[in-house]
């Protein structure tokens, strides 16, 4: 059935494909645009020039300056000249006739040529501080959903001719450009053709967000993990160009992804970076830390109370015990109800109006926390667990990989109340058995632990003082390992 | 079986060491005292000795064959078939002993964890994890081990480290003494513990440098060995010899006497299980990748994942064969001295043989000329 179906959606695709290849011309032109209220059309009648262009794609500004002003001072012989300028692009193919109008160019028709003329130039938003990705110190930039923009950005950070930008159109319907950055003298070739063959290779009809994209090149399509690293933040991503990796930016989303990307850097902050080095060692320790207790806090809390109450001091044994005597349900189900509770509020908080996202801190701090409680409904060392619990998850910095590790949790939790804590151990090594067999662009998902590199663990595990981060990660696998001379 | 070759030296030690520390930790000590009562840390160091031996030999042989499995060279040095009946020997050996570790780990823990859950279901769920694991490559097959090698060793340190609270160096004397027959078997038993590491003769063809093989292969051994030994040491030490020799698992009996400073939990005994587990789980992983790639070398097939299913009840039913847990252990002690024949002697003839064959190659040669 599959095979029959695929060669249906081929056929499909080909047709589509096969759009009747026109010849130039105004008609076909506007006959291509029919019933597109946004179309403007204009005749010059004297110079014998006519031009379209769609309204809410150009800048009022460049019509005037590319559009209006030259024709508006010249007799009829002079538009031959004007139009050998170098920023009118004669065109004979209706496809990218367009295709260029729709990326917001004119198509300025003279006698059977045809001309486009880049007046592209919507509405941005101004460059904001990011909403995920927050830091106290350093710098407050983030993307935004315009690519020129975000590129931009990148440029003004890295002043380097080595610094490429790729494009790639992505999506049958949307042509949304995709661009991928990379240091070509330092960046892995293989890599750099790996991620342009991919992001060539994908079939759709439209990408909206780099998250999205990701999904279609990474190489384990059916993990729980996030498999490229994506930020919203232009620091993190020049400094990931310049470590040798490539930044991938989409239009229309203000996030970049970056290939290769190890799992430990998903708890990588940038602001290690302003930090000292100590100080960032240890946010690194507390992170990594916040990631053992959010994956196993509360299915040990499970593990113990259903299997293994020898493991627990004497003096806590009688206020656990105390706590508990009142629930009537068995640990596994008291503790998934109460971090189904958690996910509630937190999937209704990140959905709220913020006006009204203060009242569910209310509900669920007070009634959720203290009046289940007093109800009998759960033990308050179980509220403790799950709310310590949550919070580390979102010590996490990178908001998906949080998310993925969260979905993990409730596996192991359930492992825990079935076995205790042997289910958990197994639970763990399925989890690791999979990121082992996880590969990034052909390198193992788990450098630096498995293969051991040392030299990245003084970046990736702690934070080592400057003079001492001298190489370039070696999952990069640069053409250049040295970021800083040798001594 | 085109795996890259990409094992580093590291990635070998760990291999070793994760395959050696295994199930056998937990009786160790008292195969040990057993053998040789306060003799114990001598028998232990024997038994390993004569493991390394063993080990050296494989290495040895590995590294002049630096493209083969122990299936391809047996096959170059004893001819075909004599070398297949060899193989099809010791896979099934190995498949009976991957079923033996599982139940031996499934015997702990409907004894000490889950006592109401059947040991067929956990034996069963832990050969599934193998399996599973083991349709990765060799390449992954190390990173795994790699991964989980500080997890395997950092309980058995600390433990060790704790008891010596309780330690009574008393106990350890005198250094010598107990039948020199018994010691003798005693620490073929505890080779036969460290027989797991037989795997390298799989891994050896897949590593980046197969000469720096001979180096991590002792490192590992080196390093297993030490904390056997180390463990030996202390469950004696705190137990005395008679007391260790009542004792099944005198490994989670240590592990019962200590508790963590600052009381943050009662008992380390459940932590100290569940941590073993995983060191199971890293051996009997080892052993299962070892009868699909053999098998797999056998039969000349390009991949080894059709047996990671297959394999599944065969050693299902080897692991079912002992009836009680003395039957087991009495099984076990046999199958891993018998084995011995299999992981130190064949490879031994082995290494003869080609040794001699390549002299008179030379020879043949030069006569020749």
């Amino acid at each position: 059935m599959g095979f029959f179906r695929k060669r249906y959606k081929k056929a499909l695709l080909t047709k589509e494909n096969q759009e009747t290849q026109e010849s130039v011309s105004l008609e076909n032109t506007i006959n291509q645009f029919r019933e597109c209220s946004d179309l403007v059309h204009n005749a010059l009648p004297e110079l014998q020039v006519e031009y379209l262009y769609i309204e809410n794609l150009v800048n009022e500004q460049k019509v005037k300056e590319y559009l209006v002003e030259p024709f508006d001072t010249i007799k009829f012989p002079d538009v031959s000249l004007i139009l050998t300028e170098k920023r009118y692009k004669k065109t004979a193919d209706s496809r990218s006739l367009y295709k260029g109008i729709l990326n917001g160019e004119a198509a300025i028709f003279f006698k059977d040529e045809a001309y486009l003329v880049n007046l592209f130039g919507p509405e941005t938003r101004p460059v904001n501080e990011s909403g995920t990705e927050t830091v106290i110190t350093g710098p407050h930039e983030s993307f935004n959903e315009s690519a020129g923009q975000n590129i931009s950005l990148l440029r003004r950070r890295i002043k380097s001719s080595h610094l490429k930008v790729y494009k790639v159109s992505v999506g049958k319907v949307t042509l949304t450009d995709v661009y991928l950055l990379y240091l070509e003298n330092v960046a892995n070739k293989d890599f750099v053709e790996k991620v342009k063959q991919r992001v060539e290779s994908v079939e759709t009809d439209g990408i909206f967000e780099s998250t999205m994209l990701v999904q279609m090149i990474e190489e384990n399509p059916y993990s729980f993990f996030p498999q490229f690293l994506t930020t919203e933040r232009p620091d993190t991503a020049s400094s990931k160009i310049l470590e040798g990796k490539i930044v991938g930016i989409t239009d229309g989303s203000p996030s970049a992804f970056i290939a290769p990307t190890s799992f430990f850097e998903f708890f990588n902050s940038p602001e290690d970076y302003y930090q000292r080095w100590a100080v960032a060692t240890a946010l690194r320790i507390l992170r990594y830390s916040a990631f053992f207790i959010t994956v196993f806090f509360t299915a040990f809390y499970v593990a113990v109370i259903t299997f293994h109450y020898e493991m627990i001091p004497r003096t806590l044994l009688s206020t656990l015990l105390e706590s508990r005597s009142r629930v009537p349900f068995p640990p596994l189900i008291e503790a998934l109800v109460m971090e189904f509770t958690i996910e509630l509020l937190r999937e209704a908080g990140a959905r709220l109006p913020t006006k009204i996202g203060q009242t569910i801190g209310i509900v669920g701090g007070i009634v959720i926390g203290q009046s289940a409680v007093q109800a009998g409904f759960t033990s308050n060392i179980l509220i403790i667990a799950v709310a310590i619990s949550a919070i580390a998850s979102f010590v996490i910095p990178n908001y998906i990989m949080s998310a993925s590790i969260r979905l993990v949790r409730f596996g192991l939790i359930i492992l825990a109340g079935i076995w205790g804590n042997y289910g958990i151990i197994l639970g763990i090594g399925l989890v690791l058995v999979h990121l082992s067999g996880m590969t990034n662009l052909g390198s193992s998902y788990l450098i630096p632990i498995a293969p051991i590199s040392t030299a990245d663990m003084k970046d990736i595990l702690i934070r080592a003082p400057f003079s001492k981060l001298k190489t370039r990660p070696y999952q990069a696998q640069t053409r250049n390992p040295y970021r800083q001379k040798k001594k | 079986m085109d795996t890259p070759k990409k094992i580093s030296e590291i990635q070998t030690a760990a291999v070793v060491i994760s395959s050696i520390i295994g199930v056998g930790v937990l009786p160790l000590p008292l195969f040990a005292v057993k053998a040789g009562n306060t003799a114990a840390p001598i028998v232990t160091l024997i038994g390993i000795t004569i493991s390394l031996f063993a080990l050296l030999i494989i290495t040895k042989l590995g590294m002049t064959h630096p493209t083969k499995t122990i299936i391809g060279y047996s096959e170059e040095i004893l001819g075909k078939w004599l070398a297949r009946f060899c193989n099809i020997i010791v896979i099934l050996f190995f498949a009976l002993l991957t079923g033996l570790g599982a139940r031996e780990f499934g015997a702990v823990v409907i004894t000490a964890i889950l006592r109401e859950t059947p040991i067929e279901v956990t034996v069963i769920v832990m050969l599934l994890l193998a399996a599973i694991t083991s349709r990765n490559d060799l390449n992954i097959f190390a990173y795994i081990h790699t991964f989980y090698l500080p997890v395997i060793l950092s309980p058995v340190v600390i433990i060790v480290v704790l008891s010596l609270k309780n330690a009574n160096f008393l106990y350890l004397q005198p250094l010598l003494g107990g039948d020199m027959g018994d010691m003798f078997k005693g620490s073929l038993t505890i080779a036969a513990l460290c027989q797991w590491s037989f795997v390298l003769t799989i891994i050896i063809p897949s590593m980046l440098q197969p000469k720096r093989a001979m180096k991590a292969c002792t490192a590992g051994l080196l390093i297993a060995g030490v904390i056997l030994f180390m463990l030996v040491v202390a469950s004696l030490a705190v137990f005395g010899a008679e007391e260790t020799k009542k004792l099944l698992w005198p490994t989670l009996e240590l592990a019962r006497t200590t508790s963590l400073p600052g009381n943050i939990l009662q008992r380390l005994d459940v932590v100290f299980l569940a941590v073993w587990v995983t060191a199971v789980f890293t051996t009997l992983f080892s052993g299962y990748t070892f009868t699909c790639y053999a098998l797999t070398g056998i039969f000349r097939l390009s991949d080894h994942k059709i047996f990671s299913f297959s394999l599944l009840p065969i050693i299902f039913l080897f692991s079912m064969l002992p009836g009680n847990l003395l039957q087991m252990y009495k099984t076990i002690e046999v199958v891993g001295r018998m084995g011995l024949i299999l992981t130190i002697v064949y490879p031994c003839l082995l290494l003869v043989i080609d040794v001699i064959r390549r002299k008179r190659g030379k020879r043949s040669a030069a006569a020749k000329t």
